[in-house]
């Protein structure tokens, strides 16, 4: 199983504490990263601006991105995320609310990994994220890793 | 023209014939005169010396002088006296004259004829008061070279003689006269026969041509001669200007008819010209005046009729470019069909025409004709038709902005509710779901059952957001027809219900092969909302049934889903298709009301029909068409 970080780009704070009550429920026990922005998680990945130069720790396993954000929005970060070389072969996952076809699309165009929809019912956001962690951190293998950063 | 004196040509050749003949017997008469005068000269002359030369001979004694008888045989009748005279003066012997007398004495004698006769013959000639002599004295020589022995003198009287000449000339001159009569006749007579009758005959036909009677004709000539080849030209040209004439009459009959018809003509086309109702008029083109213009187009121009004729044409133009373009569609097309142009009247106000313009020949000059239509007030409708219809574009497109704008913001609207709105609820299921599990010891069984209320009711929520947004997204967006397979779409949606329900046994039979062109995501949405219902409503039958298929009515394509499920009255059939108007108990059966709202405005914005047919207990059957085209 992979233990790198999980990193989540999410402003609502009941929906950070709701998606890190699902990891728990599904005994996933990795290190989640809250980027609480775009413009955040951008600064996390790749750092900028405050956290000029290289960012100094491991790259996250996944990214789960929503796409609803303050400042910078998911799909921005996305596509300068599949634009930068280090990041490039990074695995997004868009969680969101949205079931808009234009987002779905779109997301899948600026290369998402994976799209999932956030249920309202907890129960099955809770299977949901289990289903996620079981196949991007365990069935699914990783892009080798390049040298270290 | 003074009338001459007419001479007729028989009397004009009469005269000169008369003068020629006159000529002629004159000079005969005056010649034969003369002749027959010197004949009874020299017969008297002969009278005169007979005797002498016979006393000469010898052959008759001088007595006989005095015998009367020969000597009226020797001289004639006409003898007064016969004288032998000796040289002496001696009268020897005398016939009237006694012997003895002196010659010298004797009266009417000139004693020196004597000696004039002793040499050579004397003859004299004298007269008294009543009659005229000839006397000769002839010497009697009896030998040459001696001299005579006597003279004979013998005396006549010549005045018989001379009254013969005169009687003959006389009738000379009568038989002349009498000939040169009836020559004159029978001259005159010829040349009538051979001439002037068939001139006179001429000339009476040539003035019978005078007098317009191109029909007379004189004959073939039988006689060869001049005449007759001018009676024979005259009847060829009598029959030439018969002919002409002919010709000439009826040019100016056509003429006539041509101008009656030419008047006729000119007066109705003043007539149709004045009363037409299009204002006309005809300009010179030598100099681009006004020539004629009828009421109409008086009035339309403001122009006094009396002061038209010689108005400049350019005076009217309002714009000097509508001439230019005018004179050169004129100048290459050779007339000019509703021209639009702007003119200005007389007094100088606009007026907005359509001219027509055509080349014609009015007496003799080239002219153009011009119809003039007044169009201002159609122009002023024009102007207010394009005023209007561009204040209607500014107002649709301010209304298609508006509408655009509404429909983004209804979009951002649906975007921002389906992001927004479900964030909440899931905050509100999730922590109650957390209560639940984290305080179980502390909630008591009332206290679980309002949480799973709280539960239900964000999650029905839910449900309402997303069929909201489905009728949202499916009143907006492109229609993308293209051919679509109804009844594997059916099959698909059923194999979700089947999934998703998966403890329903529900017969389904769905007919095979019914394509259509219509829009896959929403004709998808369609059948899903109609096989779910068909699904939900027979949730309490035993054997539930539904139907997919498609059947022909009133020559239409009609579409159906069909089961036997809880049914519905017909009475309340208008308020199915209504959003939010359900017809059954939540409790009894779950939905948000909006499904079947969704389904009308899909199938009406496919130019389709939908409709419900059921009773209460006994099923429904949901129909629908889509215009395929």
């Amino acid at each position: 199983m992979n233990m790198d970080s999980i990193l989540l780009v999410e402003d609502n704070v009941d929906d950070v504490a709701l998606t890190k009550r699902a990891f728990k429920k599904n005994n996933i026990p990795n290190e989640v990263v809250v980027a609480r922005d775009g413009v955040e998680a951008i600064q996390y990945l790749l750092g900028s601006g405050d956290n000029a130069g290289a960012a100094n720790h491991k790259p996250p396993a996944i990214i789960l991105l929503d796409l609803n954000l303050p400042r910078l929005n998911g799909l921005e970060v996305l596509e300068r995320i599949r634009a930068d070389e280090r990041t490039r072969d990074a695995r997004v996952i868009i969680l969101t609310s949205s079931r808009e076809n234009r987002d779905i699309e779109q997301g899948y165009r600026l290369g998402a990994s994976s799209y999932i929809r956030k249920p309202v019912d907890f129960d099955e956001f809770v299977t949901a994220v289990g289903r996620l962690g079981e196949y991007w951190l365990g069935l699914n293998e990783p892009p080798p890793q390049k040298s270290a950063a | 023209m003074t009338r001459r004196l007419t001479v007729p040509l028989a009397v004009r050749m009469g005269l000169a014939v008369v003068l020629v003949e006159a000529i002629v017997l004159i000079a005969l008469g005056w010649i034969n005169t003369r002749r027959f005068s010197a004949e009874v000269d020299r017969r008297l002359e002969e009278g005169l010396e007979r005797p002498g030369a016979l006393i000469t001979q010898g052959s008759l004694q001088p007595s006989a002088v005095a015998e009367a008888k020969t000597m009226r045989q020797l001289v004639g009748d006409s003898v007064v006296d016969a004288l032998a005279v000796g040289m002496d003066g001696n009268v020897f012997h005398g016939l009237n004259t006694p012997s003895g007398s002196d010659f010298k004495t004797l009266p009417e004698v000139d004693p020196a004829w004597l000696d004039q006769a002793g040499n050579s013959p004397v003859t004299i000639r004298t007269t008294d008061q009543t009659n005229s002599f000839l006397i000769r004295l002839s010497p009697v020589i009896t030998a040459a070279g001696q001299s005579p022995l006597l003279v004979v003198f013998v005396k006549l009287r010549t005045t018989e003689a001379e009254k013969e000449k005169a009687i003959l000339a006389r009738r000379f001159l009568l038989g002349a006269l009498g000939g040169f009569a009836a020559t004159s006749v029978v001259l005159v007579a010829i040349m009538r026969l051979l001439v002037t009758s068939r001139l006179s005959h001429l000339a009476e036909a040539v003035r019978q041509v005078g007098t317009g009677d191109y029909s007379i004709r004189i004959g073939a000539s039988r006689v060869h001669d001049e005449i007759g080849v001018l009676q024979n030209g005259f009847d060829e040209m009598a029959h030439q200007l018969e002919s002409t004439i002919k010709d000439f009459k009826a040019t100016v009959t056509d003429l006539r008819l041509s101008e009656a018809a030419r008047r006729k003509g000119e007066e109705s086309f003043r007539q149709l010209f004045e009363t037409s109702p299009v204002a006309l008029l005809l300009t010179r083109r030598s100099n681009s005046t006004f020539w004629m213009g009828n009421r109409a187009l008086t009035s339309l121009l403001r122009i006094d009729p009396k002061s038209l004729d010689g108005l400049p044409v350019s005076q009217f133009y309002k714009n000097e470019a509508d001439r230019q373009r005018l004179l050169k569609t004129l100048k290459e097309q050779g007339h000019v069909d509703n021209f639009d142009m702007e003119l200005k009247t007389s007094t100088g106000g606009p007026v907005w025409v359509l001219i027509s313009a055509y080349p014609i020949e009015y007496h003799d000059e080239a002219a153009l004709l011009v119809g003039i239509h007044d169009i201002t007030r159609r122009k002023q409708a024009e102007d207010e038709v394009r005023r209007l219809n561009q204040e209607l574009e500014q107002r649709v497109e301010a209304r298609t902005a508006e509408l655009s704008r509404v429909n983004r913001e209804l979009e951002s609207f649906s975007y921002s509710v389906s992001h927004d709105l479900r964030t909440p609820l899931r905050t509100i299921d999730g922590f109650s779901k957390a209560l639940i599990e984290d305080y179980d010891a502390v909630l008591d069984q009332t206290a679980r059952d309002y949480l799973s209320r709280v539960r239900a009711g964000a999650q029905r929520m839910s449900l309402l957001i997303d069929d909201l947004l489905s009728l949202a997204r499916s009143a907006r967006g492109e229609l993308n027809r293209s051919d679509v397979n109804l009844s594997e779409l059916a099959a698909d949606v059923a194999a979700d219900l089947r999934s998703h329900f998966p403890d329903r046994r529900v017969e389904l039979t769905i007919s095979p092969g019914l394509h259509a062109n219509v829009d896959p995501r929403l004709m998808g949405v369609v059948i899903e909302n109609l096989l779910s219902n068909a699904w939900k409503y027979t949730s309490r039958v035993a054997h539930p049934k539904v139907r997919f298929g498609r059947q022909v009515r009133d020559g239409e394509e009609v579409y159906f889903v069909e089961d036997n499920g809880a049914g519905f009255d017909m009475q309340y059939s208008d308020k199915l298709f209504g959003a939010f108007q359900r017809l059954h108990d939540s409790a009894e059966f779950d939905g948000s009301g909006i499904g079947l709202a969704t389904v009308l405005r899909i199938i009406q914005r496919h130019g389709g029909v939908v409709w419900a047919e059921g009773s209460v207990g006994k099923g429904a059957t949901f129909y629908f068409t889509v215009n395929s085209s």
